[in-house]
């Protein structure tokens, strides 16, 4: 059933909305057309990046380096772009493309190498993070006014933004989900040995998974280039922590099998709204950091807490 | 055994191919290698400084190995590091007695390992994400506690005579490392606790079945963790004489690549201590080597991620799916 499907994500809608609900409570501001847009904005590079994790995780893995792809298209795409149109599309190709060819990267050496992905990611977010430094050492570069607003706009209460993420769901995550590909990724996330034995090449499902992981987090440091409007090698840290806290949030299982976008998008979008709500605040940017650890690990272990209730630890142990 | 039809690999004895022994050969040719190429590698002076610098690295390594050996991972070691240093600096500033301040870091560090294990083992929530988030809150919890800026202040030289003087001709972090990993080998492999240890990391319900909590195991691999943590923190703070925001950085990574180019599991439940130590003078040694080879820091970066994919690539491969 619809509702079976979705439960999981029940605990990011209902966080989401409680969370726009004091806002809004706090600054009516926020419900203007403006407000709406700079919330969404905000948000959707995490929602992207989230995405991109979501795929890695379904198949039992992790990425660690989704926040290094994320800030490697960011400083290509900030460094080349220039302000002629045709070189302008010719860079964010070429960004996507340095993207998916990491997130591939990872997939050959998780999936040939058999190698644990915490490790490989770990590794490979130090190469990333090194790539984006020599593309791009200090934070700068120039982005067309037209990029930016395209993508960071709003038509009324309609930020192009929602479009942009839209247009990654339909025309990235739903054909992967849908696609035999996208059942694979979800089978050997739940049962390696088990796929396999069904016919499921698992190493090559797992190669495609990271790759497609890696265009997903190229598109979101598209996105945060549009944002930001400039580029920096090393934007990309939060994305990672945040993207992981974003999908556990949103009831995906680390360990794989188990998880729609749904509720990790939602997840995403609540973390990100909740750091606007503490700048809101107007308390120190040094409370910010702090408050922001908190919160997620309040929010994690509240979202845990039927935990406490288990009668019989052992079910716990097994799940 | 003839068995028709499949290639047969000429045999090599079991105990060659573990990851502890394979990890120590690749010790050797790494130093021989290096000392081929440089003469000035083999000398005393720069073995007793890769053995110092390898002991902030070990000794972080030994609550690490522990973790990794229950299946889970810390990585609230960076800031758990700094805050526990920024800490015994600062009650050093405000006229606490050194040894008093030490306390108070140690403890620090210790607490946050036990809360490492609460989200951990009593919520499930899996540790990468749990250590991660703690880490992103030790970091802004030392932003506040300093304001952005790490107190000033002139080391108490019991501190620096920890992170940096010589005993006999020995650095005292050697020392040090000498003692600490030789209990941590003997909890590993000649305590309950340590035979718990790999038991959760394989099968916590085996565990649990035969009447263990395996929430103490947790409690007891994190605290330590944590308490590795500190100590590291104290002794860079005497090494390098000063407390910064940044002293933790180079500590998230690299403890974790020696656990595992030692041999440990990161699934849990095999490996050991023995190898860590290896592990700890392999990194150490290539980042030497690294800091000789003149590139900037994206450049080594970037080397340094590729050597440890390499190495995971010679020997740290899990088994194939059966078939």
């Amino acid at each position: 059933m619809i509702g079976e499907r979705y439960r999981s994500s029940l605990t990011a809608i209902v966080g989401l909305i409680v969370l726009f609900g004091y806002f809004a409570w706090q600054q009516p501001l926020i419900l203007s057309p403006f407000g709406v847009t700079l919330s969404v904005n905000q948000g959707t590079t995490l929602a992207i990046a989230t995405l991109a994790q979501l795929i890695v995780v379904l198949t039992g893995g992790v990425d660690l380096s989704v926040g290094a792809i994320v800030a490697l298209t960011n400083a290509i795409a900030a460094t080349y772009m220039g302000t002629h149109p045709a070189g302008a599309v010719g860079v964010l190709l070429l960004s996507l493309a340095a993207g998916t060819l990491a997130g591939w990267l990872n997939g050959v050496i998780v999936a040939y190498g058999r190698i644990q992905p915490i490790i490989v990611t770990l590794a490979t977010l130090y190469i990333y993070t090194g790539v984006g430094l020599m593309v791009r050492p200090q934070p700068g570069g120039e982005v067309p006014g037209w990029f930016a607003n395209a993508l960071t706009g709003s038509w009324g209460y309609l930020p192009f933004a929602l479009l942009f993420l839209l247009a990654v769901i339909i025309l990235v995550w739903l054909p992967l989900r849908r696609s035999r590909l996208g059942r694979a990724i979800q089978a050997i996330g739940d049962n390696r040995e088990g796929a396999r034995v069904s016919g499921i090449n698992v190493q090559r499902t797992t190669m495609w998974a990271y790759t497609a992981g890696g265009l997903l987090a190229a598109c979101a440091g598209l996105f945060l280039t549009a944002q930001t409007t400039s580029g920096d090698a090393t934007i990309g840290t939060t994305y990672t922590l945040n993207s992981v806290a974003a999908v556990v949030f949103g009831g995906a299982v680390l360990g794989g099998g188990r998880g729609v976008a749904l509720g990790p998008l939602f997840g995403a979008y609540f973390l990100s709204l909740l750091i606007s709500v503490l700048f809101a605040t107007g308390i120190s940017p040094f409370y910010q950091n702090l408050l922001q650890g908190a919160i997620l690990v309040v929010v994690l272990s509240v979202a845990n807490l039927w935990r406490l209730r288990t009668r019989n630890w052992l079910h716990v142990l097994r799940s | 055994m003839a068995l028709t039809g499949t290639r047969q690999w000429p045999t090599v004895p079991a105990w060659l191919r573990q990851g502890v022994v394979i990890s120590y050969v690749l010790l050797i040719v790494l130093f021989v290698v290096a000392a081929l190429i440089n003469p000035h590698y083999a000398s005393w002076a720069n073995v007793r400084n890769l053995l110092q610098i390898g002991a902030f690295i070990g000794i972080i390594a030994i609550g690490q190995t522990m973790v990794i050996i229950t299946g889970q991972i810390d990585l609230s070691v960076p800031w758990n590091l700094t805050f526990s240093a920024i800490l015994m600096a600062t009650l050093c500033s405000q006229g606490y007695s050194t040894p008093v301040a030490m306390g108070a870091a140690l403890l620090s560090g210790t607490l946050v390992g036990m809360f490492n294990c609460i989200g951990t083992a009593i919520f499930r929530i899996h540790s990468l994400v749990w250590t991660l988030g703690m880490n992103a809150f030790l970091e802004g919890v030392t932003l506040v506690y300093t304001h952005a800026q790490p107190p000033k202040v002139e080391i108490p030289s019991l501190v620096r005579t920890l992170g940096s003087g010589t005993l006999a001709g020995m650095p005292v972090p050697l020392l040090l490392w000498i003692v600490l990993g030789g209990i941590a080998l003997l909890v590993l492999h000649r305590s309950r606790f340590g035979r718990y240890l790999y038991a959760t990391g394989n099968n916590e319900a085996a565990l649990f079945l035969s009447g263990v909590d395996s929430r103490r195991v947790y409690l007891g691999a994190f605290a330590t963790s944590g308490l590795c943590a500190a100590i590291a923190g104290i002794l860079l703070t005497g090494y390098s004489s000063q407390t910064y925001l940044g002293m933790g950085n180079d500590y998230l990574l690299v403890p974790i690549a020696a656990v595992i180019i030692g041999g440990t599991n990161i699934m849990g439940g095999a490996g050991g201590y023995l190898g860590s130590i290896s592990g700890s003078l392999i990194v150490v040694l290539l980042q030497s080597v690294l800091s000789t080879i003149q590139i900037q820091q994206a450049g080594k970066n970037i080397v340094f991620g590729v050597i440890i994919i390499l190495l995971l690539l010679l020997y740290g491969r899990e088994k194939r799916l059966s078939g």
